[in-house]
């Protein structure tokens, strides 16, 4: 039974250990069921794990706070700051660690009203707390320092005089390199030039190496050396004109700044058209290459080997039916197959007292047993099989109500549902509208199978001429975007121009193709 | 933090605050106006000094109220109300003492002193107020620190575009990793001579521009006396019965208190009324729209503005609605004011913060601008930064413009106080500290090297 149990399962996909764990927690129910002699059955229930009716709450105080030892008292304690050249002394509150309190003070348990009252009456019997944890904040930037000689060998400028460049000097270590504030409280004396940010940092720059130069030729450095000194490259033009931009994009007039936005979602949009253009490309490239040759054709250079061939492309043929060979996926025959429902379903319910098509049998009329995706004429082996069957002629047909079906599907239908409409989203949407500006029922009243045909024909055609309107609106909406750009590009800037002919170039392009 | 028990003082044209370092609010909050009452016994001051809330709004015979932030003593010098003109210095301390010594019950020379300043404080000044510091107060050890920096703190920013509308000045500074700069600072100066909105008013040059409190006081004080209202304050009336009649007022009920109270005092109280007026009355214009140069005939508007009515104390009720915002405006626009200013129209605050940033260098623009952190107790009107922000970002449409407040009123008022506060319980500070062995050593001229 249990080998059955397995198979079950097996075909059902259930893992076999996934319903293991469930036994577990059935034994342990049944030996907490064991009770103690001398307690009834039903008290025995409402022990455990059951949670209590009502939440109990204990109206009392707080727990007192259960201290470990003796309590640690804060004390007011002088400090000096070691980062301090004189001999300031301040007070802060340091909390004492009980130790170093009971040493201090052998009774205990009076230590919080003598140590208060220590405090406050006599505090400078206290040393002096030497360390103090905010002086290691104190950090100062080590800024290069040259010598009379190194100065007098490598750095005289004539744009700089000693006394500027020692002021200089002495700012940058004053404001630990920050250029901003540098820049802003720089105001040397004798000084009648006008120094900007870059002029100083170029000076500074400068200065620093031609000393690294002079102490260490470049050759010589360290890793580290050279790493610095190629960092301290500055370039004054460079700078100026970066800034200059910088200036420039903070200052964009609010025109200038849609048209910016503008040209990149044009951009973005030639972008995302020129994928599609490649993913159409691609998908034209497969149309081409089926069937694509893989392996060798010598198995099949022996009439017999054609023959095979000839059998499995027949057999693969039938299975793929109307499976679009451009895409392998499998996602083109599902589209193909659902419009069809999608569109026949809302005119299925209402049209229930409309004739409907009987699934005639075999020997009345005849079923198309096959199909290919262009199934245009009769194939060879069709003829074959219809040689044998006497043929009607069309007055004959329409007389005998004899009709032609690609494979009749079983079961009653509404021929509606058979309607081959076109399949687009747009379509669907819009064609109500079309249909009573025409005047048609959207639900045809008598649907017999002309009446349909018809419909069908005049349904390709709507969409037809709605694609074309479509096309005919976008390429207006192009026409006027390229001319608008074109008057915009007029006014601006060369390189604006040569941008938006680029533009323009490249979105022509895919226009074309379509 | 690290506290070790400094004091923090910041004084303002207004108020001065002080307090303990490491609190969140300063302690107190004293009105730096005093009254003086003539008395030959006392000739130091030229009479009896009256100093705290309660004393300078008690009705005495002769007393007069005074600034010393504008006044000489017993002169008429033209001298600018703001920490520039501060010239008054023997009641500046008696301020100072009052608030440590009488409000906070300290003594002053246990504590270390933080003192906060504005940026445009001159070198004589803060000289003498190391002064003051360390010979009258003999205080341990002292600092003084730029106002702005202490703003930017208290909103936890090292880098920001500070803009401080406080009572007599609306100041904008950069502050660079807590250094201020000074080439992109722009100053707007409150001048007046005395207490005495009617009698002078001296406007000058572009630097120079009232736009902050005290201006909107002037503007609202001319807005009312051109309606024709009664600024009778609460203190001299004894009864009042409503009306909104303005052309046929009932009779006003005067207390007697046996003597006129001195003008100033009178001005003095009207400005409480109207620093409620502007509390709860006052609007921002912040619509997408400019202000309608003709209020009685505003246009189309959007949005209609709200009806507020207002009674003042000696009863007349009425209705305002734009003329709410006129006074404001002129904070913007000061060519809208209603009382026209003498000399050269100064530039709108909006316009001042792009001259500031045009002034700074490129690189660090964006991030100010990002970085705008407002505060001043004017600050609060109703829909200020709206407008403000409105403003800027039609100026600067590229770059993000982000306008930091905060939305508590302590903080926004006592923000300089908090800074400094924040600044004088930090650990690494205490290095800063100038002792007063090093003041011994070098004499006032210490603060110059020290605090930069």
């Amino acid at each position: 039974m249990s080998g059955a149990v397995a198979d079950v399962r097996d075909v059902l996909g259930i893992d076999a250990t996934a319903l293991e764990p469930r036994q577990p927690p059935l034994k342990k129910q049944r030996t907490v069921e064991k009770r103690p002699d001398g307690i009834t059955r039903e008290l025995y229930a409402l022990l455990g794990e059951n949670a209590p009716p009502v939440a109990v709450v204990e109206h009392r105080f707080k727990d007192k706070p259960k201290f470990v030892g003796p309590v640690a008292p804060w004390r007011e304690q002088r400090f000096r700051n070691p980062a301090r050249a004189d001999a300031l002394e301040l007070r802060h509150w340091v909390r004492q660690n009980p130790g170093q309190q009971q040493q201090q003070q052998p009774a205990p348990d009076d230590a919080m009203d003598t140590d208060a009252a220590d405090a406050a009456v006599a505090p400078p019997a206290d040393p002096p707390q030497l360390d103090y944890q905010f002086a290691k904040f104190n950090i100062k930037m080590t800024i290069l320092q040259y010598t009379d000689a190194e100065y007098d060998a490598v750095l005289r400028d004539d744009d700089w005089s000693r006394a500027e460049t020692d002021y200089l000097f002495k700012l940058i270590q004053e404001h630990d390199l920050r250029w901003v504030i540098i820049a802003d409280r720089y105001e040397f004396p004798g000084g009648s030039k006008d120094r900007s940010m870059e002029d100083m940092k170029a000076r500074y720059y400068s200065v620093c190496r031609n000393v690294m130069e002079m102490r260490t030729p470049v050759s010589m450095m360290s890793a580290e050396e050279s790493q610095l000194y190629h960092a301290m490259h500055y370039n004054k033009e460079q700078e100026v004109e970066r800034k200059r931009i910088v200036q420039m994009q903070l200052y964009r007039t609010p025109a200038e700044i849609e048209h910016e936005q503008h040209l990149i979602a044009e951009l973005r949009r030639i972008h995302d058209s020129h994928q599609q253009l490649l993913e159409e490309r691609e998908e034209l490239f497969n149309r081409l290459d089926y069937p694509q040759s893989t392996g060798s054709i010598a198995a099949y250079q022996g009439s017999q080997g054609l023959a095979t061939l000839a059998t499995t492309i027949m057999n693969s043929d039938k299975n793929k039916k109307r499976k679009s060979i451009a895409a392998p996926s499998g996602q083109p025959e599902k589209d193909d197959v659902k419009p069809v429902a999608t569109a026949a379903s809302p005119t299925a319910p209402s049209r229930a007292g409309s004739i409907i098509e009987p699934a005639r049998g075999g020997g009345h009329g005849h079923q198309r047993t096959e199909s290919t995706a262009s199934a245009t004429g009769p194939t060879p082996l069709k003829d074959k099989n219809k040689s044998n069957i006497k043929q009607l002629s069309k007055a004959e047909e329409t007389t005998y109500n004899v009709s032609h079906h690609d494979k009749l599907q079983p079961g009653v239908f509404f021929r509606t549902m058979k309607m081959n409409l076109p399949k687009a989203n747009s379509f669907m949407t819009k064609s109500p509208a079309v249909m009573a500006e025409l005047g048609i029922a959207l639900n045809l009243t008598m649907p017999t199978a002309k009446t349909c045909g018809k419909y069908e024909q005049l349904a390709k055609e709507i969409a037809a001429l709605m694609e074309l309107r479509k096309q005919i609106e976008k390429v207006d909406q192009e026409t006027r975007v390229f001319k608008a750009q074109e008057g915009m590009a007029e006014s601006r800037a060369k390189r604006s121009a040569s941008v938006l002919s680029d533009v323009s170039r490249s979105s022509k392009r895919p226009k074309k193709e379509k | 933090m690290e506290a070790i028990s400094a004091l923090v003082l910041d004084p303002g044209t207004n108020t001065t605050r002080c307090g303990f370092a490491g609190e969140d609010t300063p302690k107190t909050c004293v009105p730096t106006y005093y009254g003086i009452v003539p008395d030959p016994e006392t000739p130091k001051y030229f009479g009896s000094l009256k100093i705290g809330e309660n004393a300078v709004s008690s009705v005495i015979d002769g007393m007069e109220i005074r600034n010393p932030m504008n006044d000489g003593i017993g002169t008429s010098q033209l001298v600018h109300i703001s920490w520039a003109g501060l010239e008054n210095w023997e009641v500046t301390t008696e301020i100072w003492r009052h608030c440590i010594e009488y409000k906070l019950s300290s003594r002053v020379e246990e504590h270390p002193l933080l003192v906060t300043e504005p940026i445009w404080n001159p070198l004589k000044n803060r000289e003498r107020t190391t002064e003051i510091v360390f010979e009258d107060f003999n205080v341990p050890a002292y600092f003084l620190v730029k106002s702005a920096v202490c703003e930017s703190f208290a909103n936890s920013k090292p880098s920001s575009l500070v803009i401080d509308v406080g009572h007599a000045n609306t100041s904008v500074t950069p502050v660079v990793d807590g250094i201020p700069l000074r080439k992109g600072r722009i100053h707007l100066l409150q001048s007046r001579v005395s207490y005495r909105p009617f009698s002078h008013n001296l406007y000058t040059g572009s630097e120079r521009t009232p736009l902050a409190g005290l201006h909107l006081t002037t503007q609202l004080r001319h807005q009312f006396s051109e309606m024709g209202i009664r600024m009778t304050p609460w203190l001299m009336l004894k009864s009042k019965t409503t009306y909104t009649d303005l052309t046929n007022p009932p009779q006003l009920r005067l207390r007697d208190y046996g003597f006129q109270p001195h003008q100033s005092f009178i001005e003095y109280q009207q400005d409480r009324f109207i620093h409620e007026f502007k509390e709860s009355m006052s609007e921002t214009w912040a619509e997408p729209r400019s202000f309608p140069a003709d209020i009685n005939n505003p246009g189309d508007m959007l949005r209609p503005m709200a009806e507020k009515s207002y009674e003042f104390p000696d009863g007349y009720q009425r209705r305002f609605m734009l003329d709410r915002c006129v006074a404001t405006e002129s904070l913007f626009n000061p060519s809208l004011s209603p009382k026209p200013f003498t000399g050269d129209t100064p530039k709108g605050i909006a316009e001042m913060i792009k001259d500031s940033v045009d002034h700074l260098d490129a690189d660090i623009r964006a991030n100010m601008l990002s970085n705008i952190v407002v505060v001043g107790a004017t600050s609060l009107l109703y829909r200020f930064n709206e407008r403000l922000s409105q403003d800027l970002v039609a100026m600067f449409p590229g770059p993000r413009v982000k306008l930091q407040s905060s939305g508590q009123t302590p903080e926004r008022k006592y923000s300089a106080w908090l800074g400094g506060s924040i600044l004088a319980s930090c650990g690494a500070f205490h290095q800063l500290w100038i002792s007063k062995q090093e003041y011994d050593e070098i004499g006032s001229n210490i603060i110059e090297r020290r605090a930069k």
